[in-house]
């Protein structure tokens, strides 16, 4: 330990087209269900049959909002799930010590796209809505519902958000400025990033399969993970029940394209390593990765040069769990971290669904059915456009003396 | 942030902005019949900020952050060595809604001509991180890559973080830029809920004259770019960041309260164990909105009642309304601790000459978010 108070998890929820839930998710998990679908949100000429991670169901009637966003009531049920899973007493904890920081791309696009389709089609000028479009209303619905009156913003690094925001969740916390601090991701489906990247040819019309070696492109998917983190000391005061500790984290920008990765993953590696670093253990204490593995070529490719530059031939177990949800954007960092520490206490690695053969480019052999396994550490790696790459580690509980 | 001492040297700055008075133009057909006034970037101007051979195709936003990070590296001369390219150095930025003008083109696209239309460009840009990783390409910056996008949150929330990776040792400069970029939707969007006035005169915030219509603000755009250094680095910085606090409300619509906010103001002096005798100015975010002028004005009074020395000054009637706004506060702040003395963009409206050592920023918002930056020499 450096001194810095650690940073425990409490708390978590998460939603996506897996499951409404942690035991649904893991039960789609441990099953290899996808929840891959046809996407029946809003009618789409050139995408609408593409199989996309869509929430099916309405999630307005589980986040008890008036109103907002599918974004909004997406992260509220996982805020909810993750409040209650932390099992506060009264008080729960200091207002303004409670922070909330959300990883967030696209907020309530559906509702500018209604605006604009009332301006441009129907000729008419008609703000409602336009309010709830921002992408920060999800972390300050958040904020009002459980009293968060701290530090309160929202992260967008494209793809790697959910992991940056779990990064500074951790920051607040060790820097004094918070004791409690809910943090994740979000993003929900529409017409943009669905359109977006189909016209950068990186959807797969069949589903994803990440790291194959006929893959074609990554599924677009939609949902929401959150977090409660806390110090230590904090969770232990109170009797909480610890479900992981947040070892370390790594945040880095490849500067090298505005869309595509470095081809040789140094940015990731360099994430990798510094998350590695933060937690004071060496590559070999690694058991499990949860890749980002999108499906597309290049991010694969990448990827897998990363993990082997760092891990070399021991590399720990690997798995993308996409296949499962979708590429489900801001929320993906924070979902993907959830699974992580659902397979330290399942004890069990996810698989690689979809995978048939891997690329022969790929030096990696990643875990194709789900297996029981010994797993003390598990890191959930991220990549987003611009280049951002994060990584964040977990530990079990029992791997470390607990502070007193 | 309760770092004991100060957390940060701002060691370089840059600004980009539009001149001083509003530009009018005719509103949109079928939005408005009068026309509209902002204050808005001219296109001169947007287009010398970034060399044609840099350029493959960048958004409003790219060039103003680009234009004013270039000018705050340029401005290290003289005092430190300028931010290396490398894992050193870290990019923090704050924008509400960044490239928000290549978003709306895209959905535009899909709008009026049809999904085929969708042009892959626009959507790389309409990713908030945009400004951020175009800063990291053009600059070669490998630290930490941040992008923040809360509404007046926004650029609190990158200097925060700026000075916690300097304190935490993870970076050796931090970049922390204030951005945003006006587009036309976000005029039709702040002039259909009432947001904007259509009062073509500068904006004049607390002054005793309002404007035609005095409800409202005009909205502007502009951006400001710091080099932040670990504290004791650089001999000579020009100023310290010795404290940055922003807040939200726990309630949707919150009804402003002068008391609450007087007390938030209050606690962020105990906090930051400065004392108000030892604040010279008091920079107000006041963007000439009357609704607002009111709450800002009370917070003045209550403060000059506690030390009566202190001058009050505000800034918005040179750039106007935008989330990020605080970040060019900041530039101003920084400026006056750094020459001891006042520019001539802040406008005093009360007080008088005195010590200029320590700047305290106020900003507040109708939605009820407030923040407080404190600047000192």
């Amino acid at each position: 330990m450096n001194g810095r108070p650690r940073v425990v998890v409490t708390g978590m929820g998460i939603v996506s087209a897996a499951g409404w839930t942690l035991d649904e998710t893991w039960q789609a998990i441990a099953t290899g269900q996808s929840g891959l679908r046809t996407l029946s949100l809003f009618e789409s000429p050139r995408c609408g049959k593409l199989p996309v991670g869509e929430v099916v169901g309405d999630p307005q009637t589980r986040s008890s909002l008036a109103s907002g966003s599918r974004s909004d009531h997406l992260a509220m049920w996982a805020a909810r799930q993750a409040y209650e899973d932390a099992k506060f007493g009264t008080p729960s904890f200091a207002s303004d010590r409670g922070a909330v920081v959300m990883g967030a791309l696209t907020g309530g696009m559906m509702f500018t796209e209604e605006f604009l389709t009332r301006l441009h089609v129907e000729k008419r000028a008609d703000g409602q809505h336009l309010d709830d479009r921002a992408c920060c209303n999800s972390a300050d619905r958040i904020a009002e519902a459980f009293g968060l009156g701290g530090f309160r913003t929202t992260v967008s690094n494209a793809c790697a958000s959910g992991g940056a925001a779990l990064g500074l969740g951790c920051d607040l916390i060790e820097a004094g400025e918070a004791d409690v601090a809910f943090a994740g991701g979000v993003d929900s489906l529409n017409r943009v990033v669905l359109n977006g990247f189909n016209s950068l040819m990186l959807v797969s019309p069949d589903g994803c399969r990440p790291f194959d070696a006929e893959r074609k492109g990554m599924s677009v998917g939609e949902g929401a993970g959150v977090l409660v983190l806390e110090s230590e000391r904090h969770a232990l005061a109170r009797g909480a029940r610890v479900r992981a500790w947040l070892a370390g984290r790594g945040n880095t920008c490849d500067a090298h394209h505005v869309s595509a990765p470095q081809p040789e993953g140094r940015g990731l590696h360099q994430a990798m390593r510094l998350a590695l670093a933060d937690a004071d253990l060496a590559p070999a204490a690694v058991d499990y990765i949860n890749a980002h593995g999108t499906g597309t070529a290049d991010n694969d490719l990448v990827e897998a040069k990363a993990i082997a530059a760092l891990f070399g031939e021991a590399s720990p177990a690997v798995s993308s769990t996409k296949r499962f949800f979708g590429h489900t954007l801001a929320a993906a960092g924070a979902i993907e971290a959830i699974v992580s520490v659902l397979a330290l206490e399942k004890q069990a690695i996810p698989p690689n669904l979809g995978l048939r053969t891997v690329d022969p480019k790929i030096a990696l052999a990643p875990i194709t059915e789900y297996r029981s396994a010994k797993l003390d550490v598990a890191m959930s790696t991220s990549l987003g456009f611009g280049g951002n790459n994060s990584a964040v580690l977990f530990r079990r509980p029992g791997t470390w003396e607990a502070a007193t | 942030m309760t770092f004991s001492g100060y957390a940060a040297d701002i060691v370089a700055a840059g600004v980009v902005r539009p001149g001083s008075v509003p530009v009018t133009r005719p509103a949109p057909v079928g939005v408005a019949q009068e026309p509209w006034s902002a204050y808005r970037l001219d296109a001169a101007t947007l287009q010398s900020l970034s060399p044609p051979e840099r350029i493959k195709r960048m958004g409003r936003g790219q060039e103003m952050a680009i234009g004013a990070v270039q000018r705050a590296i340029d401005s290290c001369a003289g005092r430190t060595d300028p931010p290396a390219r490398g894992s050193g150095t870290a990019v923090s930025v704050g924008t509400a809604w960044a490239e928000e003008g290549d978003e709306i083109t895209f959905l535009e696209n899909l709008i009026k001509l049809g999904e085929k239309a969708a042009k892959p460009a626009y959507f790389v840009n309409s990713v908030k991180n945009a400004l951020a990783s175009q800063l990291a390409l053009t600059f070669g910056f490998q630290g930490e890559n941040q992008t923040f996008a809360h509404d007046a949150l926004s650029f609190e929330s990158a200097l925060w973080q700026g000075a916690h990776l300097l304190r935490a040792g993870r970076a050796r400069h931090a970049i922390v830029c204030g951005v945003e970029a006006l587009v036309e939707f976000q005029e039709i969007h702040g002039h259909l809920l009432g947001w904007y006035g259509t009062d073509p005169t500068p904006l004049a915030p607390l002054a005793a004259k309002k404007r035609a219509a005095g409800q409202g603000t005009l909205p502007g755009e502009g951006a400001a770019a710091f080099v932040l250094t670990a504290p004791g680095i650089v001999a000579s910085p020009l100023a310290r960041l010795a404290f940055v606090r922003a807040r939200g409300p726990l309630q949707r619509a919150p009804v402003l309260s002068p008391k609450a906010e007087l007390a938030f103001v209050e606690k962020v002096l105990r906090d930051s164990d400065v004392s108000l005798d030892g604040v010279g100015l008091v920079l107000l975010g006041a963007n000439g909105d009357s609704a607002l002028d009111g709450i800002y004005a009370e917070v003045a009074r209550g403060l000059r009642a506690k030390s009566p020395g202190l001058s009050i000054g505000v800034y918005r009637h040179i750039i106007g309304d935008f989330a990020t706004a605080s970040a060019l506060g900041f530039e101003l702040a920084v400026r006056v601790v750094a020459g001891r003395s006042v520019p001539n963009e802040v406008r005093v409206v009360d007080g008088g000459p005195g010590s200029f050592e320590r700047v305290l920023l106020y900003h507040v918002t109708s939605a009820g978010t407030h923040s407080a930056i404190i600047v000192s020499a």
